[in-house]
This record gives structure tokens, C-alpha cells and sequence, in this order.
């Protein structure tokens, strides 16, 4: 097949996600007429905050936070790959693809199934708390003007490598299974609502809420395509229990040599936030 | 046998087969630092947040952390930053927010004041009433000033107990005690 064949053969996967209103809409209408009163008010209740207060949460390291804020703009994974490598002093991108083929297999198949694939930035949808911090506790929350400029948003009821139902041996991925669990930024609470309505009628304390959305390893997958820089960021979170440590166990030397460079760095983010009027939050 | 599967060297973030199970292993490297994670997670992290694949065997976790510690501590290097002064990490608590604040104190007080850290506890608690979030909040400057109380008692009973000749102490120990003094002076009695 031809590599314009290919092209044409490309879905766009934000269509599928404006395409996927309707039966978004009409789901949540028959869920929530399922449910007793006042079950369907928290339901309606927990949309409502996560329609008002829900964005786009990026997750990452330290020293990928550092670099974000001096370079100025959100590398994709791509970039990040190839810029550590080489810092490593290990071999190039293409290389070690090569030898480790598998881990990259699916990641591939995802990209190649669609228009810009290799554009796309990961986030997940969050309401509160550190987020997915598998990847990363720094936790960058996008802000709302995101959803109203230029960028291309769609958000994946759950992780898009992990999610078994999304894949068939090959790996293929099942973009028909994946379709349904699409949703618009004008869709993403009920993607949440629908997704987590056991859970957040079950909790009897709304504060729950932030950590049924997003934790470290469940989340909502916010998939998008636009120039990020600094100054879409809302605010950046961080683990109150390492600042704690960092701030005082300094002090009383402690800290093992890495974590005294965690420390150091930790107060050039903080200033360099505080310099950008950038909010930090520590949770 | 543990094996390194795949790590992102700068933060010393970890992905280690452990027989049939796979950890995510973090900094400090403690137990509750190690959390179990499946295959996926593991491609993403390799092939979006930039993980780099490895393979590595290690005889016990003793070595894989020194290894992740001095890779760490090495790639930070080679991106172009410096080891950090000791000013930088001191100066982190200028950034400490009023909960932030609240939950210093309680450490200085469980722990440094009764443990006789006492130039750490001073520096911490001078440090801390200077900033903004801590002057207008209702209760933080009484409990410093609690807390400055007492670190000044017990460091006139240990230094009279100990009768450690000026000699023998270092200049921020002098500073210090002039601090202490200086401050039993200024400070007003509190409500606690």
C-alpha cells in the first residue's frame, strides 16, 4: 500500500469524538431515568462540576517540568525520547526501537491510525488531586482557555494502550470499540459521569470525587494537538509530602545526594512559577 | 535476579520485573516506593513519557538503586544542571503555603525540638515567620513563637549542660545562639 493510500485510509480522530454526541447524550438520558431521585442528582451533580472544573491535566517528571518551562513549549513524545537518549549518552531513537520493538508496537499502530498521530499530547481529565502520576507526580493543569482556542481535544473513557477492548491481536487497534468511548470537551462529563456513576453514588463525600476521576492508575485519556507553553498553565501541582521533606529534611542533611538535587531543583520550579504568576499548589 | 526493564534516568523513575510481578519503583526507594504496575503502563511510559528501555539484570535491589541513584545524578549533569547550593534547598520554604506552614511546624515540633536539632528547628521557624502566608494567618505567629520558646530553653539547657567552650563551635552554632538570645528578648508572650 502506498503511503498516500495510507493517508487517505486515516480516520480524524476528533471527528470521531463530535461524532459521538448523540449516543454520549442519549446514554446519559436513559442511565440517569434508571436511577432513584437522588441518585440521579449526585450523578447530574458530579457532571455538573467536572462540565464546570474539569481540564486537561499533564503528568511528568521533574526535570521534563524544568525543561518545559525554560524551553518555553511541551515536547511531544518524540522529542522527549530522542532529547533524554542522547543525554544518556545511550544510542539513538531509531536504534533502540529496533532492539526493543514491542514496547513501541501498539504506540505505532495508535499514531498510525490517524490524521496528525504523531502530533498528539497526552493528558487526563481532571477535577483535582496529583492525577495520573504513573508518569510523572508534577502534575500541570491546562487551563480552560485551552478549550476555546485552536487546539483539537477529544477525551478516551480509559487509557488507550491499556485498554483490552480497544485492541485485537496484531496488535489492531479496534477503532469501532474505541469510537464509543469518545467524547468532545462539550461531552466530557458525561464520558465521566457514565464511566464512574457506581462509583460516585456509592461515595457519600464529594471530595472523593478528584481521586474517582483520575489516580494514578485510572483516568480519563485527554488526547490533543496545539502548541502548549507555559503560559497555558493554570497551575502546577505537587506532592505536598515531598515538599514537606524536601523543605525540611534539606536541612538536616537528610536526603540522599539525588533527592538533595530533587530539592534544589524543586526551589528553581517554584521560582520560576512564581516569576511566570503561574499558581502552584501543594496536594 | 530483578531485572531493569525500563527507566527514565533523570528522575530515577523505575520499571522492574521482580519475578512475575512489575514495580514502578521511585525515590527514596522505600517499600511504599514501589508500586505494582502492569505491561501497558509500561509501553506508555516507554513510548510516550520518554522511558528508556534497558534490560538490565541486578543481583538484589541494593545495586539497582545505587545504579538508578548515580544514573540519576549523571543524566541531570549531562542536561546542564550543576549540583544545587545549599541556599537553593534552604530557600524552599519561602514557598511554603499556610497548610504547608502548619504541617512544618508540627515536624519541628514532634521531631527536631525533641530530637535536639535545634539549629535546624531556629533556622526553620525564623525562616518561616518572615513570610506573607505566615503573618496573616491567625495562629501561625503564636505557634512559632510557642516554638521559638522552646527551642530557646532547650538550647540554654544543653549548651549550660554541655559547657562547650566557644572555641569548639562552629560559626552558625554562634549565630545561632545570638539568634536565640536576640529572639528571648523580642518575642511577646503568646497564648500558648
Amino acid at each position: 500500500m502506498s503511503e498516500q493510500q495510507q493517508s487517505e485510509l486515516k480516520q480524524d480522530l476528533f471527528d470521531l469524538a463530535r461524532s459521538n454526541t448523540a449516543r454520549l447524550d442519549e446514554e446519559y438520558g436513559r442511565e440517569s431515568a434508571a436511577l432513584a431521585p437522588d441518585d440521579r442528582r449526585i450523578m447530574d451533580r458530579f457532571a455538573a462540576t467536572v462540565r464546570k472544573s474539569g481540564r486537561i491535566a499533564h503528568n511528568m517528571g521533574q526535570l521534563d517540568l524544568l525543561q518545559f518551562l525554560k524551553s518555553g513549549q511541551l515536547k511531544n513524545c518524540y522529542e522527549i525520547a530522542e532529547e533524554q537518549s542522547k543525554a544518556a549518552g545511550g544510542p539513538g531513537k531509531n536504534s533502540i526501537k529496533k532492539k526493543y520493538g514491542t514496547l513501541y508496537h501498539r504506540h505505532e499502530v495508535f499514531h498510525g491510525a490517524f490524521i496528525d498521530g504523531e502530533l498528539f499530547l497526552y493528558g487526563s481529565l481532571n477535577i483535582g488531586g496529583l492525577g495520573a502520576a504513573r508518569f510523572g507526580d508534577h502534575c500541570s493543569i491546562l487551563n480552560e482557555e485551552l478549550f476555546q482556542g485552536a487546539y483539537q481535544i477529544a477525551f478516551l473513557q480509559s487509557d488507550s494502550l491499556k485498554t483490552k477492548h480497544y485492541w485485537a491481536p496484531g496488535p489492531t487497534l479496534q477503532i469501532e470499540a474505541l469510537a464509543r468511548e469518545l467524547a468532545p470537551e462539550t461531552h466530557k462529563n458525561k464520558l465521566a459521569a457514565l464511566k464512574h456513576r457506581e462509583e460516585i453514588i456509592g461515595a457519600s463525600d464529594p471530595r472523593s470525587w478528584p481521586e474517582i476521576l483520575c489516580r494514578e492508575n485510572v483516568n480519563i485519556e485527554a488526547i490533543f494537538v496545539g502548541v502548549v507553553t507555559p503560559g497555558e498553565l493554570e497551575t502546577v501541582r505537587f506532592p505536598a509530602s515531598k515538599y514537606l521533606r524536601y523543605a525540611v529534611d534539606g536541612r538536616r542533611a537528610a536526603l540522599s545526594k539525588l533527592e538533595q538535587d530533587m530539592a534544589g531543583r524543586l526551589e528553581s520550579i517554584l521560582s520560576m512559577l512564581d516569576n511566570m504568576s503561574i499558581k502552584r499548589e501543594f496536594v | 535476579m530483578i531485572v531493569l526493564a525500563a527507566a527514565k534516568l533523570q528522575e530515577g523513575w523505575a520499571y522492574v520485573r521482580d519475578g512475575e510481578r512489575l514495580i514502578l519503583l521511585r525515590p527514596p526507594y522505600k517499600v511504599y516506593d514501589q508500586t505494582s504496575t502492569d505491561e501497558p503502563t509500561l509501553e506508555a511510559a516507554v513510548s510516550r513519557y520518554g522511558y528508556q528501555p534497558m534490560n538490565r539484570e541486578f543481583e538484589d535491589w541494593e545495586p539497582l538503586v545505587e545504579f538508578l541513584e548515580e544514573q540519576a545524578i549523571k543524566t541531570r549533569r549531562a542536561l546542564g544542571y550543576p549540583p544545587p547550593r545549599m541556599e537553593n534547598i534552604r530557600g524552599l520554604i519561602r514557598f511554603a503555603t499556610k497548610e504547608m506552614a502548619h504541617e512544618i511546624l508540627a515536624r519541628v515540633e514532634k521531631e527536631l525540638i525533641p530530637g535536639h536539632e535545634l539549629i535546624t528547628a531556629s533556622g526553620i521557624l525564623a525562616d518561616l515567620q518572615e513570610l506573607d502566608a505566615v503573618k496573616s494567618d491567625p495562629e501561625l505567629p503564636g505557634r512559632i513563637q510557642f516554638l521559638l520558646k522552646q527551642t530557646m530553653s532547650k538550647s540554654r539547657i544543653s549548651w549550660s549542660r554541655h559547657e562547650v567552650p566557644e572555641k569548639y563551635l562552629l560559626k552558625s552554632q554562634i549565630q545561632t545562639i545570638e539568634f536565640i538570645n536576640q529572639g528571648a528578648s523580642s518575642i511577646q508572650p503568646s497564648n500558648h
